[in-house]
């Protein structure tokens, strides 16, 4: 603070002259004053592209438009939107977690076993489940951020290793079976919407204030952005970075939790190769691969513009295989379009 | 400006016989300098004098082997660059260390955000106060909005000066702050630490551009291979002394 100094009587307009000061003002702006004109945001891409999707499908099929198959979808991406969010947070950094499906599914079985095999009480075992994400988090976090390791090989290593781990713990047998609450948490609905939605959303909704409205989100974006500016402004860089994958692994637990409940199922396979359904869920976003830029807004929008097709080509009784042909497409599609949008905001600033 | 009635009389940053080595080179070899309050000092000298190892050190980016640095006339003890910031001193870095993905008012609370109750970040405050430091310093920024990366080179270094003269209360290190712009651009950013001044800062100013140095400073400094060679009044030197001074060539 400046308040130890004498202080001059601060201008009202952000463009008023200072008294005593030489006016060159809009230095090199000369006299082009143009009103500002406000970006669209990062996940512009995915709900424009979604709401084409949309669209089409309302003709293409009658079940399509209707609340049912709408809550559907919402259920059936929840998963998918809680870990592209925690993805989100690694991501602003410039960092990466391919070891989130297998974080999942460690959850999962971690739950699985101690609920039923143990059978544990379900509150206690969710705090050790909880912890265990926790802790795959700090390992991610302190190998990337203390260690200095690239995150694509910590994270690529994580996800053998969790993995492993899990199928290892009940010897690649599901367990099924799961207490009331976690399958309440994976099945049922709250005033018609389903729980999943509900917990995704709310996910969704706390993260993206926490990113856009604290500073652990500036740090974060700051961090991806300029992480040599982001430590000589003071940001903790170190704190932040392992913060981020602890966050991200938490999620990932959280997912594993619901997954679990909505298949009444817990095992080592669950939700294999899901983690470049997670990554690009996040890109198509609009969460930048390089860091720096993104929103859970927009992690959820490329969730939810996946399911779409996903669940249009159900309707429509296509394969699984062109599914994935689907939903590769629209990743490099929506990507473009976004690299696109950027340079024609460029060109207009 | 009656700028001086709030400080002391002991110099803001005073270094006493500061050594610091690379390996077998020194870098610096006994450097003593001291900047008065509310003066503009530039620091001169050839490449590889150790102008830039002299900043990094008053910036806490790098310890010295020997030696001791007084901050307001007090020992500074352990350092480093967030220690040295919560001093008082504000380095505006050759590269800026500003992130060019987020906004100009982002840039200017960086590590410093103020929050409000549950540490939700007050930032039609932070706006407020981001509008007035950039009016009274009279820099033109399309909006407060506006990402550092959209920003022209000019632009970009009044928002880092601007940021540290907003966290600054006893002294701004610049390195060489106009070296990559135009002549217009270079000019707001004279007027700029000539501003500082009128705050009642210290500006020590690391800089190639003797034509620069001599239209700012009050004192030169200047340093060559190491070594603190000669201190002048700007006032009663010529750029010919500095020169010769710097070169070596009497």
């Amino acid at each position: 603070m400046t308040s130890a100094l004498p202080q001059q009587t601060p201008g009202r307009g952000q463009r008023a002259s200072a008294p005593g000061l030489p006016s060159a003002a809009a230095e090199g702006e000369g006299a082009k004053r143009r009103t500002w004109r406000a970006e669209p945001p990062d996940w512009f891409a995915a709900v424009a592209g979604a709401i084409l999707v949309a669209v089409v499908l309302t003709f293409l099929s009658d079940a399509f438009l209707t609340t049912n198959n709408l809550t559907n979808v919402l259920a059936q991406t929840a998963v998918l939107t809680i870990l592209a969010t925690g993805q989100t947070f690694v991501l602003l950094t410039a960092g990466i977690d391919l070891s989130v499906s297998a974080t999942m599914a460690l959850a999962g079985t971690v739950l699985g076993m101690l609920t039923v095999t143990y059978d544990w009480p379900v509150v206690l075992a969710l705090v050790v489940t909880l912890a265990g994400g926790l802790i795959v988090g700090v390992v991610n976090g302190l190998l990337v951020a203390r260690f200095a390791l690239p995150a694509f090989i910590v994270t690529l290593g994580g996800l053998l290793v969790w993995r492993g781990l899990a199928l290892q713990m009940v010897g690649g047998i599901n367990t099924t079976g799961l207490p009331d609450f976690v399958t309440w948490l994976g099945q049922e609905d709250v005033l018609g919407v389903p729980v999943p939605a509900l917990v995704a959303l709310t996910v969704v909704a706390v993260s993206a204030l926490v990113v856009s409205r604290t500073r652990f989100g500036v740090g974060l974006r700051a961090i991806g952005g300029s992480v040599s500016a982001a430590e000589r402004s003071g940001v903790p860089v170190l704190r932040y970075k392992i913060t981020a994958y602890v966050v991200c692994s938490l999620l990932a637990t959280l997912g594993g939790i619901v997954l679990v409940g909505r298949l009444d199922s817990a095992g080592g396979s669950l939700g294999t190769g899901m983690e470049l359904m997670v990554i690009s869920a996040a890109a198509i976003g609009g969460v930048s691969l390089f860091g720096g830029s993104g929103s859970p807004w927009g992690a959820f929008f490329g969730a939810i513009l996946i399911g779409i097709i996903q669940n249009g080509l159900n309707l429509l009784g296509t394969s699984a295989f062109v599914q994935q042909i689907a939903t590769g497409v629209i990743l490099v599609l929506a990507v473009a379009v976004d690299q696109a949008r950027r340079r024609l905001a460029r060109r207009w600033a | 400006m009656t700028a001086t009635e709030t400080l002391t009389e002991a110099p803001v940053l005073e270094l006493r016989s500061v050594t610091k080595r690379y390996g077998g080179i020194t870098a610096v070899d006994s450097v003593s300098l001291a900047v008065p309050a509310g003066s503009i000092v530039a620091l001169v000298g050839d490449n590889g004098a150790g102008k830039s190892t002299i900043s990094k050190i008053i910036a806490g980016a790098v310890h010295p082997d020997e030696g001791e640095v007084l901050v307001g006339g007090k020992l500074r003890a352990s350092i480093d660059p967030t220690e040295v910031r919560r001093s008082g001193i504000e380095v505006v870095y050759q590269d800026l260390a500003l992130a060019p993905n987020l906004d100009v008012a982002t840039n200017l609370f960086l590590g410093r955000e103020r929050v409000r109750a549950f540490g939700w970040l007050d930032r039609a405050g932070m706006r407020r106060e981001a509008r007035d430091l950039l009016a009274q310093l009279d820099v033109y920024v399309p909006s407060l909005s506006t990402k550092v990366e959209r920003l022209s080179g000019g632009q970009r270094q009044a928002i880092a000066i601007a940021r540290a003269t907003h966290w600054a209360r006893s002294l701004v290190v610049m390195d060489e702050p106009t070296a990559a712009l135009g002549l217009r651009e270079t000019r707001k950013v004279e007027e700029l630490v000539v501003a500082l001044r009128k705050r009642g800062l210290a500006v020590l100013i690391v800089s190639h551009n003797l034509d620069q140095v001599f239209r700012l400073s009050d004192k030169i400094l200047v340093m060559r291979r190491g070594n603190l060679v000669a201190q002048f009044d700007t006032s009663a030197t010529t750029t010919e002394e500095v020169v010769s001074t710097i070169t070596g060539v009497m």
